[in-house]
Parts: structure tokens; sequence; C-alpha cells
């Protein structure tokens, strides 16, 4: 009898959000409500997507199948618990607003060579002003709007990226830095060999030595290729391994763990530190948004219906598991990646220094639409990830 | 409103690997086995039930939970 009452409330509650950062916040009486019913939807997805798949031969239109969810989601979602479960609500994406803000961005940043964003940090508060603003305005002045960096820089691969992302962690930054000095040596060897190559086919061509030399040894020539690529390994190795083992910073406590747990096709995420009981839980599942869905600005294959939220310039613990296959949790901007392995939990540490949208994907095959659970990571203040916590457990 | 606190579960030097599979597992058996030893009541194994619920994930909880009623619990409790 309670059930459409809470589903009244909640759906309520959903209604009334703008942020969108609101989850699906499974109390003790929902979950017990909506856990049949969630299962039983997934169960009926998989099962349809599998039967059309092999119906139509395996031309099956991925979009197509996300689009039958979101139908199916919209029509759950009028009266039922388990489709308010797996609502989304559609509000704009106020971290990415479009590639004109990324690229002016990280050309600024590749300029100064700086770790932290040189760009304003807007509050919350003044986000949702601006982004109302910017629904008002016309088409041509909008995009004029976006190239002035007034909001969280966004972290997404450009259209054709070849190198890294810009760095939001010591880590990734360390990364970079021993890229570009291996590169360093990896371009004068590089020369250094061709150069030995082509001289020797130049100078031994038969036309100037119909008789070819029998040199077998020489001790000199001997002594000096094994000492100088021992100097130059160790030239590369001692910072690399620095760096490797600067990694596992497992002597600093972390102030926040929160756990990633792959299914097929989606990330769950659990934030348990603020849990009283084993029942009470902050958990969400985060699915990517289909591309007919994708509002102005927002990028395709990446953009999630819930994001995880994190405060910046804070220790974090992420403990990331996977509940059927192997699947693969990494964030370019980071620098993380780690296997998400069934039946063990795998550990990383991560230390965000600016505040602003993180995106990475899974990178690790995991069926048919492992390309289509991405990450999205959104670093805030400490007060406004207190007030998101709140509003996620009360 | 409750006031957030910036809190989890500390670092433990008998689990510094990548692997918290074991780390998880033994927070789970020591807050048992205080609760075994101080009782139900006691409010000093709260630390031990925070450190748990941080680590382990909720499903896993659950399926252990269930086994300690059912007394099929692989763990020296």
């Amino acid at each position: 009898i309670l059930c459409p009452l809470e589903a009244f409330i909640v759906q309520h509650i959903l209604t009334i959000s703008v942020m969108g950062l609101l989850s699906c916040f499974r109390s003790t009486v929902l979950r017990k409500c909506s856990k049949g019913s969630s299962g039983m939807s997934r169960f009926l997805y998989t099962n349809n997507f599998q039967r059309n798949l092999i119906s139509s031969g395996g031309n099956e239109s991925y979009y197509g199948y996300f689009n039958r969810r979101s139908y199916t989601s919209l029509y759950m979602g009028t009266g039922t618990v388990g489709g308010i479960t797996s609502a989304r609500i559609r509000v704009p994406n106020v971290g990415c607003e479009g590639f004109m803000c990324s690229s002016h961005l990280s050309i600024t940043q590749r300029n100064s060579r700086l770790i932290h964003s040189t760009s304003k940090i807007v509050p919350n508060s003044e986000i949702q002003n601006i982004t109302t603003e910017m629904v008002k305005t016309p088409e041509v002045s909008r995009w004029m709007d976006q190239v002035i960096p007034t909001i969280a820089p966004c972290d997404a691969a450009e259209p054709w990226q070849l190198g890294f992302q810009d760095a939001a962690t010591p880590i990734m930054q360390g990364i970079i830095d021993l890229h570009h000095d291996i590169f360093f040596f990896v371009i004068q060897i590089g020369v250094f060999v061709s150069w030995v190559l082509l001289r020797a086919l130049w100078h031994f061509r038969s036309k100037m030595n119909p008789i070819p030399q029998r040199i077998v040894h020489g001790t000199t020539i001997e002594i000096l290729w094994t000492i100088f690529p021992s100097v130059i390994l160790m030239f590369i190795a001692i910072p690399s391994f620095a760096l490797l083992y600067s990694m596992d910073d497992i002597v600093v406590d972390p102030a926040i763990t929160i756990k990633a747990i792959g299914h097929q096709w989606y990330w769950t995420y659990e934030y348990s530190d603020y849990n009283n009981s084993d029942e009470q839980s902050l958990a969400f599942d985060s699915y990517m948004i289909p591309e007919d869905d994708l509002e102005l600005g927002q990028l395709r294959l990446l953009e999630v219906d819930n994001r995880v939220v994190v405060p910046a310039k804070t220790h974090l613990r992420v403990i990331i598991t996977s509940a059927d296959v192997l699947h693969s949790w990494a964030v370019p901007s980071l620098g993380v990646k780690c296997d998400a392995v069934p039946g063990r939990l795998n550990q990383i540490s991560t230390f965000i220094q600016r505040e602003g949208v993180y995106y990475g994907q899974c990178s690790e095959i995991c069926g048919t639409n492992h390309a289509f659970m991405p990450i999205v990571i959104e670093a805030v203040s400490t007060k406004d990830y207190g007030s998101w916590v709140s509003s996620q457990v009360n | 409103m409750a006031e957030i606190e910036l809190k989890t579960a500390p670092a433990d030097f008998r689990f510094p690997t990548t692997n918290q599979t074991r780390h998880c597992f033994t927070r789970y058996i020591e807050f048992h086995r205080c609760l075994a030893a101080k009782g139900e009541n006691s409010g000093e194994c709260e630390r031990f039930a925070k450190y748990y619920r941080s680590l382990c994930p909720g499903e896993w909880v659950e399926r252990w939970n269930e086994q300690r009623e059912s007394g099929t619990f692989p763990g020296p409790l």
C-alpha cells in the first residue's frame, strides 16, 4: 500500500529537481518495492535486445535499442515504481557547453602549462542562471557565448585528438612529463640509428665494394654499444620507476571512498561513507545518454544520466569491481585505468586538483555495448559536495 | 539537515596492494567479532561497521548477511 505513496513522493521530488544531480536513491522501502521490477525490466530489455539481434542477423542498431529503453522508461515513469527508479531528468549539461569552450581552454592551458585551471569557477547557483539565460538567447549568440570560459572546463577528447587530455591530477601530469622525456630519447635514438643505417647502406654498396668486408669482431664497438644503451635505459627507467611507485600512495588516508561496479552495460556507483545501516545506500546507475536525447553541446557517446560527484583537492579512494564480466574504469584526465574483475576489489587513489567535468570510457572489451558505457566525473568544491550528499541522503 | 563528515575507512598496512578484497572481508569479520565480544547494543562496534560499509559493495554485504543467517558464512566469526 505504501508503494504508490512513495512513488508519488519520489516522482514529485524528481520533477522539482533542476540541477539534475539527483540519483536513484534507494531507501529501505523503495529498495524492497523496486528491486524486483527493476531487475525484471532489465532482464526484459536484454532478452528483447538479444532476440532482435538474432532475428535481424546482427544488423540491429544500438540506438534503436536505447531508444526503445527510453520510450519504455518514459512509459513506466507514469505509474510504476520500477520506472521511477530508472527515470532520467533531462536537464542542460552544466559542465560542458560545446567544443569551443574545450578547445579554447585546452589551448590556454597548453600554452601556460599550468595544472591549475586559469578559468573562473562559477558557483552552482550562477551556473543555473547562466544556463537559463543561454537557453533564451538565439542560436548565433549562444555559440558566441560559449567561447567565453565562464564555467568549469570540460575534459574530453577533441575530434581526432592525438595527444593527452589536460591533466587534472599529479599522476597524469607525471605521465605526460614522462612521455615527453622518453619521447626525447626515442627521437634521438631513431635519428641516430637511421643515420647509421643509411650511412652503412651508402658506403658499403656493392658498386664501391665489390669484395665484401669480413669483419667478425671489434672489441671497441662492442664495449660502446653495450655501455651507451645501458646508460640510456637507466635515464629512462629511473623516472619511470619513480612515477610507478608514487602511484601506490597507500600511506595517505583517503577522505572519501567510491565504489564503481561494472555491469553489462552500465556503471553503478556507491557512496557508503554516510550510511547508518546495511540497507541504506547512496547508490545510482550511470547509463549513457542516447544520441537522440543529447542536448545542444553535449558530447556523443560520453554523457551519462547520473554523474559521479567528487570534491576537488581531496584524496579519493575508488574501489572498482564488476558484477558480471571484465570491465575497465578509465578516465584519461585523471590518469587512472583499473580493471573491474568480478569477485575482486581493485583500489586506486587519486587527488583531483581542479574542479571540472572529466570523461572516460570502459576500456576492457565487455560485450556488444562496450562502447556505450561512459564514465563522467564532476569535481566540485567541498561545500558543493556536501550539499550534493545532503540532497541525496536525506 | 545533518552535517556531512568527509571520513572513510583508513588505509590499512595489512593490505598495501591494489587488491582490497581481503581488506573488505577482514573489516566485515572484525565488525561481527566485535559484536560477539561486546554485545549488540554496544556503540563501540559502529566504527567497524562504518569501515566495512565503505569498502564492501552492497551486494556482497547482502549475500554475507544471508549466509550468516543460514550459518554458511565461510569466515571465522
